[in-house]
C-alpha cells in the first residue's frame, strides 16, 4: 500500500483541514474534517471510545483521518457533547446525547458533502456506538474496531478504578460497586479516573449492550479484533458477526494500547491496512489503490 | 455563561500547523493564560482537566488558550514511533519549547495582554518553565505536578520507584493483623516480588545520600556526555527556575501529595535547592493539595487545584 504511515502526520497540502464547532440543538460539538483537495465522493465519520480511553487514541484518529484524506476520502472527527472539546460537562450528557451527536454531525457531513458513500467507524465504545446509531443512519459500511460486546460488564468493571482512588487515598474501599451503582441511581454523581458519572447515564450505556442483540443494520461491516493473540477469533465477536447480515471479521495483534499510553504508534499500519482493504474493497476510493 | 470558545490555528517554523483553543471571558481582566499539552497528550489533558480548569479560569476574567503543540494532538508533526517513555525526556528537557514561543507571539499581538502566565501539568509544567525562562513576556508559571528528574526508560521500567514502594510497604503493614492477609501471603497468592522489592527499595531510598543534586551536576544536560542511570536532577528544570528567579518571575508549585512527581521535587528540588534561594522566596510558592494524586481525578482535588491556581494567579493580577 503506498502509504508512508510514518510520516501521515506531516502537512500535506492535498489535504484541507477545518476544525471548529458544529451546533447541535443548541450544544457546541467539536468537530475536526479532513478532506481531500479534490472532488469528495465518499467519507467516513469517527466515533470516540469512552472517557480517558479517547484521550489516549486521539492521534490514532487524527492518523487515519489523514490517511483516508490523502487517498481522497473525507473523515470527520468530532466530541460528544460533554466530552473532549465540546460545550458541556461530562455528567451533563445524556447516553441519548451521545446517539444523537453521532446521528446530527454524520446526517450534516454527508448532505453538507453530498457524500454518494458514507461510513461510520468507531473503537471501543465509540465502535458500539457506531453499531447502534447504524441502524437509523444506514452508512453503506461500518467499521467496529474491538468493539464493545458486553456493554454491562464494561461499565461495571470502569467503576474498578473508583475503587483503586479509594485504595490509594482512603487507604480502603469505602464504597463497593454496587453501593456505588446505588449512590448514582439515587441521584449521586460518582467521579472514575476524573470524570462524573450520574446514574441516569451509567443505567442507559450499560443496558445498551451488542451482547444478544438483534442487529438491524444491513450494509457491509468489518469487525476488527485487536487482540495480543489474533489466532483465535474471540467468540463474542463470532456471535456479532453472524448477528450481522453481512460481516466480517479481521484479526491484527495490538499495535497501540487504549488503557495506557505505552506505545506511541499514532498510524497502527496493521489495522489500518485492513479498514483502508475493506474500505476500498467496497469502492470507496473509486480504484483499487493497490494496483 | 455563554459558550464563548475558539478554534484557531498557525504554524510554526517548520510549517507544521499547530492548534488551540481559546476561552474568551465575558469581561476580560488583561490577563493571558496559556495551557500546554501535558507530554505526549493533547490540549483535553486527562479526564478534560485542561478544559474544566480552562472555563474556571475564563469565569473569572481570564483569557485562556489551551494548546497543542506540533506532533501532539490534532497538530502537524512525528514523535518517533516507538515506546512512550522514550519521549518523555526529549519533553522534559524542551521538546516543545519552540512552539510554546510562536504560540507566544502570536496571542500576545493578538490580546496585547497587561499580564500572562504560562501553565502546564506534568510534561507541561516543563514546557511552561522552559519556555517562560526564554520568553521576556512571561510574568509567571503555574507549575502543576511536574517532573522535576530526568531518568533513562531502561532505569525506569526496571526500577520501582521509592514512591510507589512506599505505598505498597504501607499497604501490607495495614494487613499486617489480618489473618486472610497471612493466608494469602502462605498460600503463594501473595506477589513476593512486589514485596520483596518493596521492601528493598524502602529501605535503600533511607540508606542513599543523597547524589542527585551537588550544584554543580550535570545531570540531564544534553551536552554533559554523562550517562543518565536514574532518577536525576533535571538540568535544564533548574536553569529555567533559576533564569525567573534572576528576571524576577513569579512561579507556584502546585503538587499533589499522592504523586511520585512530588515525592521527587521534595527529595531532589524542595528540600536541597529552593534553601538557596532564599532572597527570591517572594517569587515562588510551593502549593501542596493533600489526598490528590497525578491526574487530580477526585472532584476536591479538582476543586482545590482550580482554587489554588485562581488564587495564584489573581493575586499577581495587575
Amino acid at each position: 500500500m503506498n502509504i508512508n504511515w510514518a510520516n501521515i502526520n506531516s502537512p500535506n497540502l492535498s489535504i484541507i483541514e477545518k476544525h471548529g464547532f458544529y451546533n447541535r440543538d443548541g450544544k457546541n460539538l467539536f468537530r475536526a474534517e479532513y478532506l481531500p483537495a479534490g472532488d469528495i465522493k465518499a467519507g467516513v465519520v469517527l466515533c470516540s471510545p469512552f472517557a480517558e480511553e479517547k484521550i489516549r487514541t486521539l492521534r490514532i484518529y487524527v492518523s487515519l483521518a489523514r490517511a483516508l484524506a490523502a487517498k481522497g476520502l473525507a473523515a470527520l472527527c468530532f466530541d460528544y457533547f460533554g466530552d473532549g472539546d465540546s460545550e458541556g460537562n461530562f455528567e451533563e450528557a445524556l447516553f441519548e446525547d451521545r446517539l444523537s451527536d453521532i446521528e446530527s454531525v454524520f446526517n450534516d457531513f454527508k448532505n453538507r458533502h453530498a457524500l454518494q458513500k458514507t461510513a461510520l467507524l468507531g473503537l471501543r465504545w465509540g465502535g458500539t456506538l457506531a453499531a447502534l446509531t447504524a441502524e437509523n443512519l444506514h452508512p453503506d459500511l461500518l467499521v467496529l474496531w474491538e468493539p464493545i460486546i458486553d456493554t454491562t460488564k464494561y461499565f461495571y468493571d470502569f467503576l474498578r478504578m473508583n475503587l483503586a482512588s479509594q485504595m490509594l487515598i482512603e487507604g480502603k474501599v469505602i464504597r463497593n460497586r454496587d453501593e456505588l451503582i446505588q449512590d448514582m441511581r439515587d441521584g449521586k454523581v460518582i467521579t472514575v479516573e476524573g470524570y462524573n458519572i450520574a446514574g441516569g447515564f451509567y443505567d442507559k450505556a450499560a443496558a445498551a449492550t451488542l451482547k444478544g442483540k438483534t442487529m438491524a443494520y444491513s450494509g457491509e461491516t468489518l469487525i476488527m479484533q485487536i487482540a495480543a493473540n489474533p489466532e483465535r477469533i474471540r467468540p463474542e465477536l463470532e456471535t456479532l458477526r453472524a448477528a450481522l447480515s453481512k460481516a466480517e471479521i479481521k484479526a491484527v495483534p495490538r499495535e497501540f494500547e487504549w488503557e495506557k499510553t505505552e506505545t506511541w504508534r499514532p498510524a497502527p499500519p496493521l489495522l489500518f491496512g485492513e479498514t483502508i482493504n475493506f474500505l476500498d474493497k467496497n469502492g470507496f476510493f473509486g480504484r483499487n489503490i493497490q494496483s | 455563561m455563554a459558550f464563548s470558545e475558539e478554534i484557531f490555528s498557525l504554524k510554526n517554523s517548520n510549517g507544521e500547523m499547530m492548534h488551540g483553543v481559546i476561552h474568551h471571558p465575558e469581561k476580560p481582566n488583561g490577563a493571558l493564560v496559556l495551557m500546554f499539552n501535558i507530554g505526549l497528550h493533547y490540549r483535553v489533558c486527562h479526564s478534560r482537566l485542561f478544559v474544566r480548569q480552562a472555563r474556571d479560569m475564563q469565569k473569572n476574567g481570564f483569557t485562556v488558550v489551551r494548546l497543542d503543540t506540533s506532533r501532539v494532538g490534532y497538530s502537524h508533526g512525528e514523535i518517533p514511533i516507538g515506546r512512550a517513555i522514550d519521549s518523555y525526556d526529549a519533553v522534559q528537557t524542551g521538546l516543545f519549547k519552540d512552539d510554546a514561543l510562536v504560540f507566544l507571539q502570536y496571542l500576545k499581538n493578538r490580546f496585547n495582554p497587561r499580564k500572562i502566565f504560562f501553565c502546564g501539568l506534568c510534561g507541561g509544567a516543563l514546557t511552561a518553565i522552559i519556555a517562560a525562562a526564554a520568553a521576556d513576556e512571561v510574568d509567571g508559571v503555574v507549575f502543576i505536578a511536574g517532573p522535576v528528574t530526568v531518568t533513562s526508560p531502561e532505569y525506569e521500567l526496571s526500577t520501582m520507584h521509592p514512591f510507589h514502594a512506599d505505598i505498597l510497604v504501607a499497604g501490607y503493614l495495614k494487613r499486617l493483623l489480618s489473618p486472610s492477609a497471612w493466608g494469602r501471603f502462605f498460600s503463594g497468592k501473595t506477589s513476593y516480588r512486589s514485596l520483596f522489592t518493596s521492601l528493598k527499595v524502602k529501605l535503600a531510598a533511607r540508606l542513599k545520600k543523597s547524589e542527585a543534586f551537588n550544584g554543580a551536576d550535570k545531570t540531564g544536560d544534553p551536552e554533559s556526555g554523562e550517562e543518565n542511570k536514574g532518577e536525576l536532577f533535571n538540568r535544564v528544570f533548574y536553569e529555567s527556575f533559576e533564569a525567573l528567579m534572576k528576571s524576577g518571575k513569579k512561579i507556584v508549585f502546585i503538587m499533589p501529595e499522592l504523586d511520585r512527581a512530588t515525592y521527587d521535587f521534595d527529595s531532589v528540588f524542595a528540600k536541597k535547592v529552593l534553601r538557596h534561594f532564599t532572597e527570591s522566596a517572594h517569587l515562588f510558592k510551593v502549593a501542596r493539595i493533600p489526598k490528590a494524586n497525578h491526574t487530580f481525578s477526585t472532584p476536591e482535588s479538582t476543586r482545590c487545584l482550580f482554587d489554588m491556581t485562581n488564587e495564584w494567579l489573581t493575586s499577581n493580577l495587575p
